[in-house]
């Protein structure tokens, strides 16, 4: 049997593995889906090239829930060119010409259908997290396979919104054709 | 103390680390290139721990996920899930299940909608529970209100609204096959296969079936003799049905739906037998053959606007021993949603209900009959609900109400007023006050039955008369109402963790009550007719606290627990059924592997009361655990042991306020295979 300070010592160590597991757990996790596709979002809006330059700062809008929110949160007053990243959060799908770029999440397919119809041609780079999201009329869809984000990118309705996508951002990229 | 002391340390120091960690994260992540964000690996687990509703209303939501893990194999089983929900199964084929109490085998007071169909059964003020069935891979997700629902959901949303809502056709292409068997599911399969016939539009089908029983049923319960006990609860079920999809053009959707279903499920009820003067128990064979056509027709007018047209039929027929009866229900309903002066949302629609009964007793005039057999009823209403954003959104107030008017009380007003905040994007605060009615149903109307007979000398009869209650229905029945107040907080402030506590206090006027209206002897005098008129008596309150939550304690380790505690009281002293005051439910989800999950499920149900045919009866308090462990093999076929109730051999769960007899709920195993292609 092990004399009394040692089985503290042992207990304590076992706890402090126990928990710094427990913390590392905890850590990983907190890299997940929402933050990923707000940062990959950011690299997106930096890889692309508007028709016309804008006002500062760079209207970010972002439709979802509060998880969505949150993360895209994150982006506020980041750097992009010469300017600003403002990251607006929308409550309703309405003002959308205010926005460079939408994200949307956590809608009903048949909304999402007629925020693609109201921004048809318009220079409003489209993000979204859905199913077939760039197939069914979205600039840039992100989807997850054997667990990892994929971007399919939409030419057509990129090319008729005068919206530019880098070569870089084109070769990791699937092209969806609709 | 050292031992303490190191605790303490490391407690603090890993809290320290994580909160840094965290920090450290959001910075890291943005700072990634394009390429390494494409091959850091997606976790999605805490999302569920960390999304708040914004409802201005007690909801919580049943996933698919959370029902294939329950191991639930029906609908009411699933229920269970949901905090506030007092779920009793009565046996094999029967449920009690009701929002923040009054349970009953038909419970008045929840509405139950499967994509948009009633399925209330105005004949019972009630749901029939064994009728309503679905593929439960296709549920795409149910969401359980609690509390009054009028203002939207109509007449009898009085304690809460079930929505159960598949999936599209779009969501369930290919095939599944699911099958299995154990002791109490003795066995049960299913088909469904989902196409794509062109670029709009897709189509599924399925069939499905089940074979259950084995419970036992308990006429020691009784207290007093009953002949020919009955052994068995069987129930057996065959159902089909198909969903079609079809895009119009780019804001024009049609939605065609139908199932139809057969069953039989052995009831056993006490029927009087005036030779011997005691009760006989009757074990029947019931059949119910039911089926239903819905369309749906919605066009999309902009982002901020939709309409909706929904006409639906649905029809059962069935034999339930001392009765049978039949309900056509048709049912035709429109909705429009839109944005007004960029701040109010505006919804309203109308509604127009026909329907037509035929309920007869089975058994003579000396046993349930209904005055009159057959009635044509019609519903018809009108609703409008304004939601008002405010102080840069973080603000809505939602006032609307209900204009109904319905063949058994006439004209109801069901009016509330909701509101929530968030004042930041972790947190939300609502609150309520809202109004609703419940409808009278035929059996309150126009039941005439002459119960069971109480043997003289018994437990329940001292005198030396035997004696039999008879219930006679009241043409002047009123709709009973109630007026409820809520309040509610949301959060997910501590990452990986959500709290949502709601509570409530209710209060009930006109509740169904009998007024006793004197004895007189029977045929030959030799027993008491005790006569029993229904009416709208009975006051009462009720108040109660619900908390849910849903903690991500590591990656592959999620935690879902939910506690609900309730209280009523009725102004009269009377000693009415009562449901458990307080209710538990722990639930781990692991993921040992992506390949392998491991679920375990712990419920606690306080003690309930029953009124029943058999006196007032204690139903105790019970513990019960579910385990349930699937492997996949491969992408497209999991393989599943489940475990149910498996503390103990068998526990009460309801005592019917009628006579059908009660059964103890046994353990359960059972395998399953899940196909898809």
């Amino acid at each position: 049997m092990l004399p009394k300070p040692a089985i503290f010592k042992a207990s304590g160590l076992a706890l402090l593995m126990l928990v710094a597991g427990f913390e590392n757990c905890l850590a990983q996790a907190t890299i997940d889906e929402e933050n990923l596709v707000a940062a990959l979002s950011l690299n997106i809006v930096r890889f692309t090239t508007w028709p016309e330059p804008h006002s500062s700062p760079f209207n970010l809008c972002v439709y979802g829930d509060n998880v969505t929110k949150e993360a895209f949160n994150s982006l506020e007053a980041k750097p992009l060119g010469s300017r600003n990243i403002h990251v607006v959060i929308l409550d309703r799908l309405i003002g959308l010409e205010r926005c460079q770029a939408l994200y949307i999440n956590d809608i009903k397919p048949n909304l999402l259908s007629q925020v693609f119809n109201e921004l048809k041609n318009k220079p409003i780079l489209t993000l979204g997290y859905t199913e077939s999201f760039a197939e069914n009329g979205g600039m840039i869809g992100l989807r997850k396979v054997n667990g990892k984000l994929t971007i399919d990118i939409n030419l057509r309705v990129t090319n008729e919104a005068g919206i530019l996508i880098s070569s870089r951002l084109l070769s990791l990229a699937n092209i969806v054709e609709q | 103390m050292s031992k303490l002391h190191t605790l303490l340390t490391t407690l603090l120091l890993s809290a320290g680390a994580v909160s840094i960690s965290h920090a450290e994260d959001d910075d890291n992540i943005n700072n990634l290139s394009i390429e390494d964000l494409l091959n850091v690996e997606v976790t999605s687990v805490s999302k569920k721990a960390q999304s708040l509703n914004d409802a201005a209303a007690a909801i919580f939501v049943i996933s698919q996920e959370d029902i294939k893990r329950s191991g639930a194999t029906s609908i009411p089983e699933a229920l269970r899930l949901a905090p506030g929900l007092d779920v009793a199964r009565i046996n094999a084929n029967q449920w009690a299940i009701s929002a923040r109490g009054f349970n009953s085998r038909v419970a008045h007071n929840l509405q139950v909608l499967i994509d948009g169909r009633s399925v209330y059964n105005r004949s019972f003020a009630g749901v029939d529970w064994e009728n309503q069935d679905v593929v439960l891979e296709d549920i795409d997700r149910i969401e359980v209100i609690r509390g009054p629902g009028a203002t939207m959901w109509g007449a009898n949303a009085v304690n809460g609204v079930i929505n159960i809502i598949t999936k599209t056709a779009r969501e369930t292409l290919g095939g599944l096959v699911t099958a299995g068997g154990g002791n109490f599911e003795q066995g049960f399969g299913s088909f469904r296969y989902g196409s794509q016939i062109n670029a709009e539009t897709s189509a599924r089908a399925y069939v499905k079936g089940f074979n259950r029983g084995g419970n036992l049923i308990q006429p020691e319960i009784t207290g007093y003799d009953i002949q020919n006990a009955p052994q068995s609860d069987h129930w057996d079920k065959q159902q089909g049905g198909f969903r079609l999809d079809s895009k119009l053009n780019n804001r024009d959707e049609l939605t065609f739906q139908g199932d139809v279903y057969s069953s039989s499920a052995a009831l056993s009820s006490m029927i009087p037998d005036f030779n011997t003067l005691s009760d006989n128990v009757l074990t029947n064979a019931t059949h119910t053959l039911g089926g239903n056509l819905l369309g749906r027709f919605q066009r999309t007018l902009s982002t901020t606007s939709e309409f909706k047209v929904q006409l639906y039929y649905d029809s059962y027929d069935r034999y339930m021993g001392i009765f049978k009866d039949a309900r056509d229900t048709l049912d035709l309903d429109i909705q429009h949603r839109f944005l007004w002066l960029q701040n109010h949302e505006i919804i309203w629609g109308a509604n127009y209900k026909y329907g037509h009964d035929h309920i007869v007793g089975t058994r003579g005039a000396r046993s349930f009959n209904m005055n009159p057999a057959r009635v044509n009823d019609q519903l018809a209403s009108v609703f409008i609900q304004d939601e008002m954003s405010m102080f840069d959104d973080k603000l809505k107030f939602s006032l609307g109400s209900k204009l109904e008017h319905n063949d058994y009380s006439g004209f109801e007003g069901q009016p509330s007023a909701h509101l929530v905040w968030a004042p930041v994007n972790n947190q939300r605060i609502w609150g309520g006050v809202s109004r609703a009615v419940r409808t009278p149903s035929r059996i309150e109307k126009g039941i005439d039955y002459l119960g069971w007979i109480v043997p003289a000398q018994s437990r329940l009869n001292p005198t030396d008369f035997p004696y039999v209650s008879k219930w006679q229905g009241n043409p002047s029945f009123a709709a009973e109402n109630v007026i409820t107040y809520e309040i509610g907080y949301r959060t997910s402030v501590i990452k990986n963790l959500s709290f949502d506590i709601s509570g409530f206090y209710s209060k009930y006027r006109g509740l169904n009550s009998y007024l006793p209206l004197g004895a007189n002897l029977g045929t030959d005098s030799s027993y008491i007719i005790e006569n029993l008129l229904m009416t709208n008596r009975e006051q009462a309150h009720s108040y109660g606290l619900e908390v849910a939550s849903v903690w991500q304690m590591l990656k592959w380790w999620r935690w879902d627990m939910n506690h609900s505690w309730y209280h009523d009281q009725h102004a009269s002293k009377i000693n009415y059924a009562s449901s458990p005051h307080h209710r538990s439910s722990i639930r781990g989800l692991i993921n040992v592997t992506s390949n392998l999950d491991f679920d375990v499920w712990w419920r606690y149900v306080g003690q309930a009361n029953a009124d029943s045919a058999f006196g007032y009866i204690s139903i105790p308090s019970y513990f019960a655990m579910d385990l349930r462990t699937a492997w996949r093999p491969s992408k497209n076929l999991e393989l599943s042991v489940t475990g149910q109730n498996l503390l103990q051999n068998k526990h009460l769960e309801y005592v019917s306020d009628s006579v059908f007899l009660p059964a103890a709920i046994v353990r359960g195993v059972y395998g399953k295979i899940s196909l898809t292609f």
